[in-house]
């Protein structure tokens, strides 16, 4: 199990919020979700990705173990660290709630499609590419930004629908890249 | 008694080789790829402003350009750590090690790679640059040493990639260090040691060439640090030196000039 990212993730994220507790919690919440974030997808990287290929545990099975045992500890050590920041606003927290299961999603879908063709090791990709889609998102108008990160006209409902959606795009990749690779060359043989 | 100067040679030809070759997969390598894209979309802002708008200059609207080419130079930065780590990643080093070619030849091999992404900035960014020379204005002397110090950026940025890759193999880090360069800001208040920021833009061409300076010690320094993880060798050793007299002599220079009183040329 690929425990150091998240452990260097969580690390670099309390130094972050060490440094600037009290001033701009916002951008604060952001960076250390979009650290979070960028280590979970190398949860699914497996070095024995070809040796435990033939194995009777599929390998969805194989991923969504690995998804429970990093995801649920790293959602608890980002929202601990919100916490610790102390935001004002309820609603703002839960919005950067739904900010880091967005980018989540995201990390855990392009780590599952990248390592259906890298042989399992997906992880060295999702942060250039959660940073692409972030950089190209900022660069629309705030009307058409799919992964914002201030103000959308909108307001708090646009800003859920948003991150949930991406969220929930990330979850279906993750589902479809998981499916059995032997099972489908055996349909195509059909 | 004549083997010495002949691995000598030898290992040099086998250096370049190994950089041609790692050069090649790098410039179509998926870090690139994105470098190559982001670049694009910096240069398409500023082309499309200058198509639709009236009054664009580069130096009021060139910004996104030289964000895009940043972009370019820390992707360039994920690509050469993703080449370096490739050993590691595809267990592959035990059998590299039996090879006549040392670890030191290897080493020299990827760090002089960085040359080729070098070569692709500067020939975006010369088109670029001579595109807006003949279309809108010729650029001042100050905006192409902002040119010339983004294309060396580029370089520092390849060979940190490589360092990193050496001395941290761990394929998390230099996205961590990539994210750090993303959203690290110049403070809003003008300071001198702020000359320490990679692209920091000076207002004049005296400092802005000790700044290109700085920018290729640290290239000099990263390309030392990669290089010596294998072995110290006495041009390796040489770079190291050279580098850091380099960056330090450009930003005592620096950091004294760039501020009168409260008055500082950024």
């Amino acid at each position: 199990m690929v425990w150091w990212a998240p452990a260097i993730a969580l690390g670099l994220s309390v130094i972050l919020v060490a440094v600037r507790r009290g001033e701009g919690v916002t951008l604060t919440a952001q960076a250390t979700a979009i650290l979070m974030a960028m280590s979970v997808g190398f949860a699914l990287d497996d070095p024995s990705y070809e040796l435990v290929a033939p194995s009777p545990s599929s390998l969805l099975h194989r991923r969504r173990w690995r998804v429970l045992v990093i995801v649920p500890p790293t959602a608890v050590a980002w929202m601990a660290l919100v916490w610790w920041q102390g935001p004002s606003d309820s609603e703002e927290t839960w919005v950067l709630a739904a900010m880091f299961a967005g980018l989540v999603g995201l990390s855990l879908g392009v780590a599952g499609a990248a390592g259906r063709r890298s042989r399992g090791r997906g992880g060295p990709v999702v942060a250039p590419i959660i940073l692409v889609a972030l950089i190209l998102s900022s660069a629309l108008p705030p009307r058409w930004r799919p992964m914002p990160m201030g103000d959308v006209p909108g307001g708090w409902s646009a800003l859920y629908i948003r991150w949930w959606s991406v969220a929930v795009v990330g979850v279906l990749m993750l589902l479809v890249s998981s499916r059995d690779p032997a099972r489908r060359r055996v349909l195509r043989a059909r | 008694m004549s083997s010495g100067p002949g691995y000598a040679y030898s290992s040099r030809r086998v250096m370049r080789a190994l950089a041609n070759f790692n050069g090649r997969k790098l410039l179509v390598s998926w870090g690139l790829m994105t470098a190559y894209g982001m670049a694009l979309l910096g240069t398409g802002i500023f082309l499309a402003a200058a198509m639709t708008q009236d009054d664009v200059s580069f130096g009021d609207d060139g910004w996104t350009v030289a964000v895009g080419f940043y972009m370019f130079a820390i992707f360039t930065m994920v690509a050469t750590n993703y080449a370096a780590l490739r050993d590691r990643r595809e267990g592959t080093s035990e059998q590299h090690e039996s090879l006549p070619a040392d670890s030191r030849v290897r080493s020299g091999g990827l760090v002089l790679a960085t040359a080729w992404p070098f070569i692709a900035a500067t020939v975006l960014l010369g088109v670029v640059t001579a595109v807006t020379a003949v279309w809108l204005v010729v650029p001042s002397g100050v905006q192409l040493m902002a040119v010339i110090q983004t294309m060396v950026f580029v370089a520092t940025l390849g060979t940190l990639g490589v360092a990193l890759a050496t001395w941290v193999p761990n394929p998390f880090v230099a996205p961590v260090v990539a994210f750090a360069l993303f959203i690290v800001q110049t403070p809003e208040a003008p300071a001198g040691w702020h000359v320490v920021f990679p692209l920091a833009h000076l207002g004049s061409v005296y400092l802005a060439g000790w700044h290109t300076i700085y920018l290729l010690g640290l290239t000099l320094i990263f390309a030392g640090i990669a290089l010596v993880r294998s072995g110290a060798r006495r041009w390796a050793v040489a770079g190291l030196l050279v580098g850091s007299v380099a960056v330090g002599v450009s930003l005592a220079v620096m950091t004294t000039q760039v501020c009168s009183g409260s008055t500082c040329l950024f």
